[in-house]
This record gives C-alpha cells, structure tokens and sequence, in this order.
C-alpha cells in the first residue's frame, strides 16, 4: 500500500514534513488571497480556488492515508485488533519498599497514549539517558503523589474546568482518587514496567496473565 | 442526474445566506476550543520533556508547527491563545483574534503528539484550527450585529460550507481507512470483540455491563459494526440534504455517546455538530416564541 510503501522510506521523511508545511502555508495563501482581492469576480476565483485546494489535498490525503495535518486521514480504531497487547505501568516505591501503582494522570498535560511510543524508546537508549527519563517520570511521580497527599485537585488537567474538563481520546482508569492511594511521604523511587498480556487470556486469569518487565528505575538517593 | 449533482454542489458552496451560521459557528468553535485548552493544563510544559525525545523529533517537524522557543514564551503564547478564543466568542477583535487563535490551536495541537507523531488528529484541534483560520479571512469574520440589516450573499455561506466538509471528512474518511487497512474483515465479530475487551483492560477498569452483553453476542457486535461504518460513510450526505442532517446528526450524537461507553473513545469537537443546524429556523423559532426579538430575517436554504 502507498502509505506503507512512503513509511519504509525514512530517509524522505523530513522532505515530507516540509511538503506538510508548504500545504499549510498554501492553505494560509490561499486564503489571504481571497480576502485581498479587489473586486467581487477576483474573489469568487479565489475562492473557488481555495475550496478545490481544499477539496483536492483532503481527498488526497484521505484516498492516501498519508496525513499533512491539519489536513489529516482520520483514521481510527481501523486495523485488525491483534490478541496481543502491550502497554506499560509506572510502579512507585515508597521508603518502605511498597508498591504503589502510579495514575499515569501524572503525566499530564500530554496523555497516557502519547508517551507510550516515546516510553518504548528506553530499552534502546544508553544508561544514562534510560536514568534521564526515570528521573522525570520520579520528578512526574512525586509532584502527583503531592497534590494527591495534600488533598489538592488531581489531575492537573482539571486545575480549572474540575470533573467538566475536556477528557482525552482516551480516557484510562483513574488509580489516585483520595489521600489513601498513595504514601504520605515521598517515593523512593520509581520504576517502568512494560506489560503484555492475551486479550482473552486476561479475561479468564485476570492481572495474572500479564508478562511484566522492568526496564528502567531510578532512586534519587542511590 | 449529473446536473441534479452539480447543483447541489453549487448550492453547498455558493447559495445566498446571512451571518448567523458563520457567527454561531464561530461561537460554538472558539467555545469548544477554549474549553480543550483550559483542560491541558501548562501544555508548554511539554518542550521540558526528557531531552532525550525531543532529541529524535526532526528538525523540519518543528519547523512546520513553530515548535523551538523557550518555556516563558510557550507560556505566554498559551495565555494569548485562551485571551484570543475569549475574544472570538466575544466578538471582539474578530479578524485578529481569529487568526491568533487558529494559527496558535496549530502550535500547540502538534505539542499534544509531537515526541511521537505530526498528526495530533482526534485530540480536538484539528477543525477549530482551520475554521478559525478561515473566519478569520471571511468576509464578516463571524462578525453579526441583529440591529443592522444582514443582507444574503455568498460571502456568508463559503466559510461555513468549508468547515463542514472538513468536518464531515471526519466521518467519511474514518470509514475509508477501516476499509483501505483491514478491508471487510474490519466488521467481524472477532475484530470488534478483540477491540472491545482489549481496550477495557488497556484503559484499566473491568468490562461495563454493556460491553459484557456484547462480548458474549457476536451477531451484536458484527451489526454494530456495519451500522458503524455506514453511518460513517454515509455523513457526507449532510452536506448537502437537510433531511440527511435531520437523521444523520441525532445518530452522530449517539454515535459518538456509545463510542464514549463502549470503547472509551471521546470524541471532544462532537459539539461542532452543531454547525449544521439552521441558525435561521432556530433564531425564527425563538422570536416566534418572543424568546429572541429583533433577530436576523430568514435567509433561504
């Protein structure tokens, strides 16, 4: 398929973040242009001009499934779902070496979602930088853990709208919903786990049929 | 035949109308965009995320969303981005805070994705960002004063038909790619289940009551999901058929309410539907009523 065909040339892909600029720009051309014309005629061809831009990019985008968003493809929940799922869980130590299972709401203001890709780069980076971003899902960690302990509204994304603020495309299970789910005094530490189960034989043996692994963790006084 | 369709296609684009359906578009864009902004909290933030990430974003990616200034500016170019969508749904400053607006919800939509992808789709800036952009360079900027006469021209109609085919591309290029990655074996039973019982356990809670029903019903679950891809293929035909819209947009609002209950997909521009009601019937109803006096004369449709 195209789309598959342009995802294997990698090596274009900075050429085709350009080409997504120059739409976009095109599009703001575009539409400037109609609005400086001068006389009535002039403007309905400009218009006209920038409807069929519109029209040609969008379906073009969407017969290719290769976004140049804003202008995108919209697809969603469009494959075929395998059995397999892999996610990951961010696990906190308390000083008492306890588990706590962490609200990944910690990570607002981006979504859960959006940080699973950037999460699944940790095994392939040096040690170092696996500790740099341990560091920052502790420093994530402990400021949630905070504002739950101190009764302050968590998650951070309903600072001001509270329980009516805008959900995420996703919405996952909310784990620190009062002062009791989590420690009353800072973690220890922090650890990534990457999770992977069968969809059915989660459902039959529960949490027990996810493969759990450590990939990073850090303590602040190690 | 051809002829019937190019008409309707003229009339789509070009009939004569009054400001209302731009102005409350415009309300109800900005509406649901602040209210998206106000809920991601310190969103600049995200350019303080692990160096390492941002190390592996291409440099021609943030060049296209304008990503590459310091914290202080990112938040203050936040602010500006809730005072400018303040004063669009005001109507202050249209044509400026318009622009601002969405020329800001493109910056800082990409902010949502960009460590791991330049298509922030479905976290609801992609239709505010264009149609601000485009109401900002109409011809009235969503401006509407009822005191004044509003006189019918093609000008008002363009922008609106342009942000709801945008919009409807929502729909209708949903169910092309289900068709284009999976082909038809995207409606089995076995797929839909999958999906259903996978997402429960990724999104962390058990399996809903509603959802249990439709695990253990197979032929539920297939119908579901041809009604699904139907309806999604067939929205376009909004567009152009008021009788369409008046089946097609109470079905996009359950559509979008089992979405949220069954597999946890919130769907936060849903309240863009709303661009295509008849302002002109509703402002009428209401000074039928003496709800509203002195609203805008009825435009045809």
């Amino acid at each position: 398929m195209l789309h598959q065909f342009f995802k294997s040339l990698a090596w274009l892909e900075p050429v085709v973040e350009l080409v997504r600029l120059g739409v976009f720009l095109a599009f703001l051309l575009l539409l400037a242009a109609q609005r400086l014309a001068q006389t009535e005629a002039a403007r309905i061809r400009r218009v006209r001009t920038l409807a069929g831009f519109c029209v040609i990019v969008t379906t073009a985008v969407g017969i290719t499934q290769i976004d140049a968003w804003p202008f995108t493809n919209w697809a969603l929940v469009h494959g075929l779902r395998s059995p397999v799922m892999h996610s990951y869980e961010i696990e906190g130590i308390d000083a008492a070496g306890k588990i706590w299972p962490v609200d990944k709401a910690v990570l607002q203001p981006m979504a859960a979602e959006e940080i699973a890709a950037p999460l699944g780069l940790v095994p392939t980076l040096s040690h170092q930088e696996q500790q740099e971003v341990a560091r920052w899902l502790y420093d994530r960690t402990e400021r949630g853990r905070r504002m739950v302990a101190a009764g302050e509204r968590f998650p951070p994304n309903d600072k001001f709208l509270g329980p009516l603020a805008a959900p995420y495309h996703f919405e996952t299970a909310r784990r620190w919903k009062s002062r009791s789910d989590v420690p009353q005094t800072p973690f220890a530490g922090v650890r990534l786990v990457f999770t992977t189960w069968n969809i059915d034989e989660r459902d039959r043996r529960g949490d027990a049929a996810i493969e759990r692994r450590v990939v990073t963790e850090y303590r602040p006084h190690d | 035949m051809i002829e019937r369709i190019r008409r309707s296609w003229s009339d789509f684009w070009w009939r004569p109308a009054n400001r209302i359906d731009l102005a409350m578009a415009r309300v109800v864009i900005a509406s649901t965009a602040l209210w998206i902004v106000l809920s991601r909290f310190d969103l600049p933030s995200v350019i303080t995320f692990p160096h390492v990430w941002w190390m592996r974003v291409l440099p021609e990616r943030k060049l296209r969303f304008f990503i590459g200034a310091g914290l202080g500016t990112e938040r203050i170019l936040w602010l500006l981005l809730h005072l400018a969508l303040v004063a669009v749904i005001a109507g202050v400053f249209l044509r400026v805070s318009s622009f601002i607006a969405g020329l800001l919800l493109y910056h800082f939509g990409a902010l949502e994705t960009v460590l791991w992808t330049g298509n922030p789709y479905l976290r609801g800036y992609t239709i505010p960002a264009l149609a601000l952009l485009i109401i900002a360079m109409s011809a009235s900027a969503g401006r509407f004063d009822r005191k004044r006469p509003d006189p019918e021209s093609w000008e008002n109609r363009w922008p609106v038909a342009l942000i709801q085919f945008f919009f409807a591309g929502i729909y209708f290029w949903a169910a092309y790619a289900k068709l284009y990655t999976s082909g038809v074996r995207w409606i089995r039973a076995e797929n839909m289940r999958l999906y259903i019982a996978g997402i429960d356990q990724w999104t962390g809670g058990p399996h809903p009551p509603l959802n249990q029903y439709l695990l253990s019903h197979p032929a539920v679950l297939s119908a579901m999901a041809v009604a699904g891809l139907l309806f999604d293929a067939s929205f376009a035909l909004a567009l152009f058929s008021r009788r369409a819209r008046r089946i097609l947009i109470p079905i996009a609002v359950f559509f979008h309410i089992a979405n949220g209950i069954v597999f946890h997909i919130w769907f936060q521009n849903a309240w863009l539907l709303l661009v295509y009601a008849d302002w002109n019937s509703i402002a009428a109803s209401l000074r039928r009523r003496g709800i509203a006096s002195n609203v805008i004369q009825p435009s045809r449709q």
